[in-house]
Parts: C-alpha cells; structure tokens; sequence
C-alpha cells in the first residue's frame, strides 16, 4: 500500500517538531552567543584566572599560622578591642554583608567620612583603604583600631584586653609562643593586627558565574560559553569595549590596585575636603607599621618604597575590585551611589566639568542606550557569589583554648 | 747634587718607565666595548654617541604588576641620572618614582615602576653629559 502524500507531510511536520523541540541542547544555546573579536577575548581572559595563588599573610617567624587565624578570628568579632566595649571590626565589616556595613557610610564609635569597603579579597591589594594609606591587612587592622572615630582604642588596651580574657590569652600564645604579657603594649598589638591580617588573608572569594564563562572561553567551549546570560555576554562585550572599563577594572581582582578621580565631589562635608590618595600617602609615609618596617620581618615592598605624592592625588580614591559588587552597595568612598544603577548611570552620564583638572582623561560619559545599561549591570552581577553571604565562622581550632573560662558568648 | 743622589734618581725614573710599559694600560670609559643585554624585551636607544639598551624584567611587562629595567647605557662621560614613564594620551605618569642602582661603570637596575592601565607608555631616560643633561625616549603599548 502506497503512503498516503497527507502522511507523508504530516511524519515531515512531526519530524521537524520533534527535532525542534528534542534537538541537543547545545545547538540552540550555541546560538545565542554572543561573537567577541579577538582582542575582546584577550581581554576577557586577562581577568581571570580565579581564584589566584592564596596571599602570604606577615607572621612573625616561628608564628604557628593556623592558630594566628583562629586568634584573627576571634579578635576580629570581639568589641572588647575597643574601650567602649561596643564597636569590634565586624560592626562595620559583617559576614552577611560581604564583610561591608550596608551604611553609606561607617559608624563605629562614630560616623567616618567613608563607606566601609568589603574584606573579600583584601590580601590581594597591595593598597588598602579606600586611599591606599595602609600596605597589609595588618597595619590597616592598626588605622581602624587607632581611629578616634573608628574603634578609638591603644596599644595598652588591646594589651590589658588580651591579658584579661583567658581564652585571647591563650590563643595568642598558641600563635605566637608567648603570653601578651611578655610582650610591650605595642608588640602586643602588632601581633593582634599580625593574626587580624592572617585572618583577613583567609577571605578570598569564590569563582562566580562569569569566572566559568571565562574559562569556557579560554578552551573555546562555545556550549559552555553559550550557558551564561546572554545579557551579561551582552554587558561584558561592553565592559571591554565601548566602555573600556577595564583600562582602570583590570585583570582577575578587576581592580589594578591603584587610584583613580572619576569627577565624584570630594567633600567630605561642606568646605572639607576628602584628601583622598594624597592624604593617604601622607599617613603611609608617617606609619610605622608599614611592610618597610622591622614589625614586617623582612617583607619588603617595592611599591612602598617607591610610591610617589604628587598634586593630582587629591581627588582620587582607590579602584575598588568588582567582584562581589553587587553584593557591596552602596558604592564610591563616601557611598554617594546608592545602586549599581546608580553607578552606571555616572559613567554614563559623567559630568566632564566635574572631572578635576588632572582627572583621568580616558573618562567620558559613554552614552548608553537603556537596553545596554541594563546589559552593563546584568554582566556586573554575574561577579556575584552567593556562598559569600553563607560565610560561617570556623569552629575553635584550637582546642586547648576553646572553653576556657571568660570565653566570650555572642 | 752628590753624583749618588744623581744616580738614585736615574735608576728610580727608569723603574717607573720600565713599569709603565709592563703594566696594562687603563682603558679610557669611552673606548671601551659597550655590554649587551641578553634575552627578551632587549630595546636599544642611540643619540649621537650614546647607546642606551634596557630590557624589562619581567618580559613582558606586566599591566598593574612592579617591574624592573636591566639597562645599560654607553658614552663618554654619560651618567643615567632619572628614569620616568608616562600615558601622554592619558596625561598622567606613573605612581612611582623609580630608583636606579649601578652595578657597574655602565650597566644600572631600574627599580619601581609599575604601569597601572593597559594602553601606551613612554618611558623617559635622562642622561648626564657634562653639563648637558639629554632626554632619550622610547614607547611601548602595553595590552
């Protein structure tokens, strides 16, 4: 019996459906991809990899890392550091906030001039602040707990501190070989700042969205490639492109660790000015803490040595990494931009009068249409990692300490 | 003079002159051969009679990233006495002043430099001749 034309068009029909709706699921994302030129996938593979080599935290020699850590932990959540008993480094770097505060700007003991910045991956700046005045997690640890306005605290109360709880005691020797009683007041609060660091140097971030497009396109696995939102394909094609944002937001921290004015105010109140890196450089050059002095036993720094004052210094302030970004609002040194909208709408829109006279001259406003704006920020929320805000403290690692008497309850 | 003296003298001055012929002499600065720089990166600059070869360390020079030159500069009477970099399209410098340490009559390590943005640098070496202080140039893209 002959097929019938009408069955044979319909098993055509039927055929072409099924291969529509069952075809593999990599042809059709292949499809959408977004095509990159040549130097656009040079630059996206400059920003990775991720994650990077884990940062050496300053110890003294002999210090026993781990317990210096579990110590750094410990002091980071504690409020006795400060004489007011209420302002530890968590209230305005706290876990479920990226290690940020959410405030435009900090409050300890009272409000600072600055938004606090996130903690994730602060071992990888060689700067640290948002005007680079500290070289280490650890002497940055020192500025915040010396700041009349931040922690407001001293040597001799960090010392009478450690020396009052059992357990810090203890965890201190642990780390250190000695009880902070054997030390003087300033070594004693070297060492606190040392295992901060230690415990800063922990934070590193984990690979995002974008980290595992970008290693797709390092093989050239176009299924892979082709899995991450077309939006964001679309908002990174313009972060290394058009928007040449990554001239200043460059390589894996998407930050080249340095400083930047990109036309935002400066006063930190009416007639006062914010002296940004210049001021910065003035408090490194007059730090004893730095990664030059003989508390960094022997670390060294080339950029210390050799960083540079110079006038166009007012005005600027670090470039801030965008990893975690969207997780880390509200945004620029004194958070001014409430959103990531916020955000790009400034370089969108930038006001050149603005831009101080030595300002960065690769700036201009980008005139976005809405649809690549929205691109911009979709691509900018793909550095996002939501395991960040499930960061747990650790267990106490050091079991001879943990449960003695005076352990703090929180 | 007492004819001893007179011979002492004599026997003296031709110790010297024998010695003058037998020592090797000192190589004036400006005759001698010029060191070359091996390996990647090696650039050579030239004004009038001044070489001047440099070649980073590390190779490529890495964006955002402390970097060191090997230089070696050759002339008579040259002295390396500054080494800048700037974006003339960006109109800004570098964040660093870098220091130079000798190792030699003609060889110098340049320590401090960083480039912090990817695009093109101009990296400026002023040299010491005599009174004349002179400016030779040369400039990279970095990517």
């Amino acid at each position: 019996m002959r097929p019938q034309p009408w069955l044979a068009a319909t098993g055509a029909v039927v055929m072409f459906c099924a291969t529509v709706l069952f075809a593999s699921p990599s042809q059709a994302e292949a499809r959408r991809a977004v095509h990159y030129a040549a130097d656009e996938r040079a630059a996206i593979l400059r920003h990775g990899p991720w994650p990077p080599p884990a940062p050496v935290s300053a110890l003294p020699p002999g210090s026993d890392v781990r317990s210096a850590v579990a110590l750094g932990e410990a002091l980071f959540f504690d409020p006795r550091l400060s004489p007011s008993g209420d302002v530890a480094c968590a209230t305005c770097h706290q876990p479920r906030q990226a290690f940020t505060d959410g405030l435009r700007r900090s409050r300890g003991v009272a409000e600072i001039t600055r938004n606090s910045p996130t903690l994730w991956n602060a071992a990888h700046h060689r700067w640290q602040g948002w005007d680079g005045g500290a070289d280490s997690p650890w002497a940055q640890s020192i500025r915040a707990l010396l700041h009349p306005r931040e922690m407001a605290s001293s040597a001799g109360h960090v010392q009478t501190t450690l020396m009052q709880s059992a357990e810090l005691a203890c965890r201190y020797r642990a780390a250190f070989g000695q009880q902070p009683a054997h030390h003087d007041a300033e070594t004693a609060m070297v060492r606190m700042a040392q295992a901060l660091g230690a415990f800063v140097a922990t934070l590193t971030s984990p690979r995002t969205r974008f980290d595992d497009f970008r290693d797709a396109v390092a093989r050239g696995d176009q299924v892979r490639m082709a899995r991450y939102p077309a939006a964001a394909q679309r908002g990174l094609k313009l972060f290394v492109g058009k928007g040449q944002c990554q001239v200043c937001h460059a390589g894996p921290l998407f930050s080249n660790g340095e400083f930047a004015d990109i036309g935002l105010p400066f006063f930190s109140s009416p007639g006062v000015v914010d002296p940004g890196r210049h001021g910065g450089i003035d408090a490194l050059k007059a730090s004893p803490y730095t990664r030059l002095s003989n508390w960094a036993a022997g670390e060294g720094s080339t950029t210390t040595r050799h960083v540079e004052q110079q006038p166009r210094n007012f005005g600027e302030f670090k470039v801030p990494s965008l990893r975690l970004v969207a997780q880390t609002a509200p945004y620029m040194h004194d958070g001014q931009l409430a959103t990531l909208a916020d955000v790009v709408r400034h370089y969108d829109q930038m006001n050149m009068e603005r831009l101080h006279a030595d300002g960065e001259q690769i700036l201009r406003p980008l005139r976005l249409t809405e649809a690549e704006r929205r691109d911009l920020k979709a691509f900018l929320e793909t550095l996002s990692s939501p395991q960040v805000a499930r960061w747990q403290r650790q267990p106490a690692s050091v079991s001879a300490c943990a449960g003695t008497p005076d352990s703090i309850k929180r | 003079m007492k004819p001893e003296a007179t011979l002492r003298g004599a026997a003296w001055a031709l110790v010297l002159a024998l010695l003058s012929t037998v020592s090797p002499a000192a190589e004036p600065l400006s005759t001698a051969p010029c060191p070359s720089l091996s390996g990647a990166g090696v650039r050579q600059l030239q004004h009038e009679a001044i070489t001047l070869a440099w070649k980073p360390v590390p190779s490529p020079i890495p964006v955002s990233q402390p970097f060191e030159l090997e230089l070696v500069l050759c002339g008579e009477s040259v002295t390396l006495v500054r080494v800048d970099a700037d974006m003339p399209a960006h109109r800004h410098g570098m964040n660093y002043r870098p220091s130079i340490m000798p190792i030699d009559q003609q060889l110098s390590r340049v320590q401090g430099l960083l480039f912090h943005m990817p695009g093109q640098w101009r990296l400026s070496f002023d040299v010491q001749r005599g009174k004349d202080r002179i400016r030779l140039s040369d400039t990279l893209r970095l990517p």
